[in-house]
């Protein structure tokens, strides 16, 4: 047997330098851990507050661009209701496409349609925008004759579910009634039944022809609720069917402020943006600039408490006008927190 | 240690191994790093390039509009003269104005609108009872590109006749 006396051991002396470097090492590569693990968590949580905010943003962009669209029949043409003004869960705030905006400010308003929000966050404003810009692939078979009862389609099925409300429109005029058919049928029917459901044999604006423009209404309550975990969201309440259906568009939409750039003198430019208790005609409204704060959905993202202040957008020359608020949200809980703003031309109300 | 002659020296190779394992995960970090960073970079590139298309085809549409308002006859249609409201429809056939970053056309040929009935002095000047008043109504189709994005928007508009 060759035993080799290599196997000696360490001296004490040898041990504890051995030791001391060692530690010195992981001391360094756990600080680059750490660091590295912050970065990576700020680095999370700053994609997911941009994302929602992005999304956010955006969809509510594009919706106040379209409020007000009634299809071919312009800004200057009453739209002609065909719905139920006496029909359970009417009301002209809801449906009336020729007053298609209307806001809050820091308050949601006491009405029937705002009964069954989900755990609406107070200090946010609440937005109502309507618009008939869905547009579907469905044109119309011959023509409609004002007094009929079913707009017959070319399409074998309208895909168009039983209850949803319709805006039909041509050059001439615009009507909007409730859907009586199922989607499986070949025809648009406007008979009784339904919430808010129809005035039984009120007439078409006028007789519609083969070229007739045929759209899905939308009607939604934004507003800040309840998200995942009870945190706050961005959610609407959609009133495109008649009746009420909530849904989560964003989690971690934290605030909600808009200012609405009013026209004062009849000349269809903006001469001020102001909040919603500001606003003397709904119908002078020309653009609306959103401000959003989103936070993380973790907590502790940050070391220390973020410094945040923004205010409404409010922007008023008069000096007896209105002013813009600030707000400084708490920020104790170290989330990470984003402010988006946008300003948008209501896009059907521009010269 | 090392100077004893019994003693293979491998260890020695140790300092290497030890080296090479930092190295690695640094460079896993720094990779994974600037991963994220290109990430964001192309989030934020596309979301410029989707606003600046948007933004041209705004621009075309706004054109087409200037357009169909400059070309659509300033004649006062009156009542009795509506259904021959002649000279509009040379309107419909322009291809429209096409310039590197949007286009926009007029599909179609415009039509009479209604549009409300006022009561008061024409535009003539002459006194009259209720008077309908109409608009051509036109359809602007715009296209904007900026980069790989491009961006197509559509609107009804209509020119008053009075």
């Amino acid at each position: 047997m060759r035993m080799q006396t290599a196997q000696r051991g360490f001296s004490l002396v040898e041990i504890l330098v051995a030791l001391a470097i060692s530690l010195v090492l992981l001391a360094g590569v756990w600080n680059v851990f750490l660091a590295s693990r912050q970065s990576y968590r700020t680095n999370e949580a700053l994609s997911l507050v941009q994302d929602n905010g992005r999304y956010a943003a955006g969809l509510l962009a594009r919706e106040l661009r379209l409020t007000g669209y009634k299809g071919s029949c312009g800004p200057n043409t009453t739209i002609n209701n065909l719905l139920d003004p006496d029909g359970t869960g009417y009301d002209p705030a809801l449906f009336d496409l020729d007053n298609a905006l209307q806001g809050w400010n820091n308050t949601l308003p006491v009405e029937t349609f705002t009964q069954g929000v989900n755990g609406y966050m107070a200090g946010t404003d609440v937005l109502l925008s309507k618009h008939a810009g869905l547009l579907t692939s469905l044109t119309a078979s011959g023509n409609t004759p004002r007094n009929a009862a079913n707009i017959n389609l070319t399409n074998s099925t309208s895909g168009i579910a039983k209850g949803t409300i319709v805006v039909v429109s041509d050059h001439l005029g615009c009507d909007i009634f409730q859907n009586g058919a199922d989607a499986s049928a070949s025809n648009l029917n406007r008979g009784a039944g339904g919430t808010p459901g129809n005035i039984p044999l009120k007439l078409f604006s006028h007789q519609y022809e083969g070229d007739m423009e045929i759209y899905t209404f939308r009607s939604a309550l934004y507003y800040i609720g309840a998200g995942t975990d009870g945190r706050p969201a961005l959610r609407r309440r959609l009133f495109d069917q008649g009746s009420a259906s909530d849904e989560l568009l964003a989690d971690g939409v934290e605030d909600m402020q808009i200012a609405y750039g009013e026209d004062l003198n009849g000349d269809r430019r903006v001469d001020r943006y102001c909040p919603a208790d500001a606003i003397a005609s709904w119908r002078d409204v020309l653009a609306a600039r959103v401000t959003l704060r989103v936070a993380s959905r973790t907590a502790d993202i940050l070391d220390v408490d973020q410094a945040l202040t923004y205010d409404d957008g409010a922007v008023d020359p008069d000096p007896d006008g209105c002013e813009a608020t600030e707000v400084t949200p708490d920020t104790s809980d170290r989330r990470l927190r984003q402010v988006f703003t946008t300003t948008i031309a209501l896009r059907n109300r521009l010269p | 240690m090392n100077g004893s002659p019994d003693v293979p020296r491998r260890e020695q190779g140790v300092a290497l191994v030890v080296a090479l394992v930092i190295l690695l995960v640094l460079t896993i970090l720094g990779v994974s790093g600037m991963q994220g960073a290109a990430m964001q970079e192309r989030i934020a590139g596309n979301l410029k390039e989707k606003q600046r298309a948007f933004l041209a085809a705004e621009l075309g549409l706004r054109a087409g509009e200037a357009y169909a308002t400059a070309n659509t006859p300033n004649d006062p249609c009156t009542q009795a003269t509506v259904p021959a409201c002649g000279g509009i429809n040379a309107v419909e056939a322009s291809p429209g104005e096409v310039a590197p970053e949007f286009a926009f056309e007029l599909p179609r040929e415009p039509a009479l609108r209604e549009i409300t009935t006022a009561t008061g002095a024409t535009a003539t000047g002459a006194k009259g009872g209720a008077r309908k008043l109409y608009a051509a109504h036109y359809q602007v189709d715009a296209t904007g590109s900026a980069g790989d994005a491009a961006s197509a928007v559509r609107s009804d508009y209509a020119v008053p006749l009075f």
